[in-house]
């Protein structure tokens, strides 16, 4: 047996609303999520088109390894050309739409054109043997749990959803596509968010896809030992520290103390709420109130994700993590978790990036036009901008629309988009990657936290660090589960049942990256632009205010040029 | 004398140097020389308050995972022992 075989490309024309299947080009076989989005969109979309028009293309691709029994990969990357960065973009999450897909064989969906009429809405089914464009209008403007709620209702238990919320509709640059969790209730809390996917997936007037996998089974490799494997991983980190066990909130008193734990608009690195905002309040909580920590997605043994209750006990939202808490708590001096829960739950139902929106209203209040900490402010905010106000709309539009908006000069962001918590003044390797990477700043794509690092080492730790990500976001493993290249190599070798080496992969990831920044260039992208905001290089954090964003161009475009590869390459762990 | 490992996250203080040969009898013994070499990594590791183990960082004596009081980190070590510290990084 050969793995895997039989996979499809779903085309959707939104423009007619018809649909039709393409024979995956075998040269892709080891290609997922976002590196195959990279293939399709400089194959099928023209770089110079507007973000929110007809030709660009939303790509949904899971994971080569998703739908297989390969732990925690399961992940599904969301694709296009982004409002905000105005580049390609790649947004991940979980949840099981990307398992179900993968299961019916479907490795991306590819979504086209426009509907003529821009007030319709419709939805996309996927039934085990159907696919159908059908109405929605009756899901215009839902805030995405009862969307999800009404959408799932009657539908068979094993059934996922990937919708948008009114964000999503209004085509606002902040929005994020939310896909449903593995739970009984299915919650859509698991956020595609950057780089503004969700305002193209409304501009197509798409409003949900339902999948239905019915009796569809795992994939299964070729090789038997694909089982021993899992054995084998699964034990190694079972056993291990599982530093994510109490989830990524509990980051925040490290981040703290490395002075990436930014307050006030990034004007200090440390937050005097540090200990009302740490994760280990919210692990507190769950003896009192409920909740507690669980998997986003079938099969994930890391389960990162906390469930958080208010103080009747009652739900409230899911995961509040570390970037949530860093930017729309410690950034805007909004004290205490509670709060940003009630906000992270709104950003969930509208359907918004929290890092953009909490990057947005941190400017806001720098330009003293909301107080410091006014978390209720904050709230009506968000509720502005599902109801499509001018402020709304402002501050959906993320960083750089406030800026321009309120006239506030200090907008901290690479390429359009705001800087994620991890800040790269402490993290100069992590700042190359949002100054020179291809997805503009978005730690997702290369997070290096070492500050031990000198400027010689800043290129190639951003370089190596982006060529693993790259990799293990094109995998479905999820980046928590920190896979090697080495590892994600013998998992293809066995599910296709032939030699996959780590330096195949290497190679791989760069030539994704480097699709990447073939596709910016033709959008326009130059290398001499590469930076980041004048704020971060010229206002300094930490210690005497010394922490600057000092690094040069001539170092951070030496990261667009591949450095021989160095044997820890292949070991290096993906982190995100 | 004693090995102690140092994640990337907590090389600021040690200038890119992951790892330290220190002659310490005890665990905190080690640290406290890690300081004088680096001063400000012991703090990253051991809450000056009380005198445990951060919260978000584990440490592990030749790979077994140690309990984050402070009498562990009286536990005696052995010139071949090697103590890890390890942190947590992630956004989501």
């Amino acid at each position: 047996m050969a793995g895997p075989e039989g996979d499809r490309l779903l085309h959707v024309n939104m423009t007619d609303q018809t649909t039709s299947f393409e024979d995956f080009p075998a040269e892709w076989k080891l290609l997922g999520g976002r590196g195959l989005s990279a293939k399709i969109l400089n194959r099928d979309c023209d770089p110079t088109c507007d973000p929110l028009g007809a030709d660009n293309v939303l790509v949904m691709a899971p994971g080569v390894l998703s739908g297989t029994t390969a732990p925690t990969s399961g992940r599904i990357s969301i694709g296009c050309k982004s409002p905000l960065t105005g580049g390609i973009k790649e947004a991940n999450a979980g949840g099981n739409p990307g398992q179900h897909l993968m299961k019916l064989g479907i490795r991306a969906i590819v979504v086209k054109g426009q509907p003529a009429d821009a007030d319709k809405r419709y939805g996309l089914r996927i039934d085990e043997g159907n696919v159908s464009v059908v109405e929605a209008d009756d899901y215009k403007g839902m805030w995405n749990y009862a969307s999800c709620e009404k959408l799932l209702e009657g539908e068979s238990k094993n059934a996922s959803a990937i919708s948008i919320g009114p964000a999503g509709e209004l085509q606002l640059a902040g929005a994020s596509v939310a896909c449903t969790d593995q739970d009984q209730e299915r919650r859509p809390a698991r956020h595609a968010a950057r780089g503004g996917v969700g305002a193209v997936m409304g501009s197509k007037g798409l409003k949900w896809v339902l999948i239905d996998p019915g009796k569809a089974k795992t994939r299964q490799p070729a090789s038997k030992d694909f089982n021993k494997q899992n054995k084998a991983y699964s034990q190694e980190y079972l056993e291990g520290p599982q530093m994510f066990k109490h989830g990524t909130s509990s980051v925040v008193p490290m981040a703290n103390m490395l002075n990436t734990f930014v307050y006030k608009n990034r004007t200090e690195g440390q937050s005097p709420d540090v200990e009302t905002l740490d994760g280990a309040r919210i692990v507190e909580s769950f003896e009192e109130r409920g909740g507690g920590m669980h998997n986003c997605m079938t099969g994930c043994i890391v389960k990162c994700s906390n469930i958080v209750h208010d103080t009747d006990g009652k739900y409230k939202t899911s995961a509040l993590e570390f970037e949530t808490l860093t930017l729309l708590g410690a950034s805007c001096a909004i004290k205490t978790f509670d709060e940003v829960a009630e906000l992270d739950r709104l950003c969930d139902e509208v359907g918004l990036d929290t890092i953009e929106t909490g990057g947005a209203i941190a400017i806001l209040m720098d330009a003293g036009q909301m107080e410091w900490g006014d978390s209720d402010g904050a709230i009506q905010l968000l509720k502005d901008i599902a109801e499509g106000t001018d402020r709304g709309k402002m501050i959906g539009n993320g960083a750089v629309a406030t800026g321009k908006g309120t006239g506030h000069k200090r907008v901290p962001h690479g390429r359009g988009q705001a800087i994620p918590a991890w800040d790269p003044r402490p993290l100069k390797a992590t700042g190359v990657t949002y100054a020179a990477g291809p997805m503009g700043a978005d730690h997702t794509a290369g997070l290096v936290v070492n500050p031990g690092l000198g400027p010689d080492e800043y290129a190639q730790a951003s370089q190596e660090c982006q060529i693993v990500n790259m990799v293990c976001d094109s995998s479905g493993f999820c980046q928590f589960i920190s896979p090697t290249l080495t590892l994600m190599a013998n998992y293809y070798s066995l599910l296709y049942g032939e030699d996959v080496t780590p330096e195949q992969l290497g190679d791989q990831g760069w030539e994704c990256l480097e699709d990447e920044w073939k596709f910016n260039s033709a959008a326009g992208w130059k290398d001499e632009d590469n930076g980041l905001s004048e704020c971060l290089v010229d206002e300094g954090i930490g210690p005497d205010n010394a922490m600057k964003f000092d690094v040069s161009l001539d170092i951070i475009n030496q990261s667009k040029v591949r450095f021989a590869p160095r044997p820890e390459l292949y070991t290096a762990r993906a982190s995100g | 004398m004693a090995k102690v490992l140092i994640p990337v996250v907590f090389q600021g203080p040690t200038r890119g140097e992951s790892e330290a040969i220190v002659e310490g009898d005890t665990i905190v013994a080690c640290f406290d020389l890690v300081e004088e070499k680096f001063p400000g990594l012991r703090e990253l590791v051991i809450d000056p308050a009380t005198g445990e183990i951060h919260k978000f960082v584990k440490v592990t004596l030749n790979g077994e995972l140690l309990e984050r009081d402070a009498g562990t980190l009286a536990q005696s070590v052995s010139a071949t022992d090697e103590i890890e510290v390890i942190a947590a990084i992630a956004g989501g």
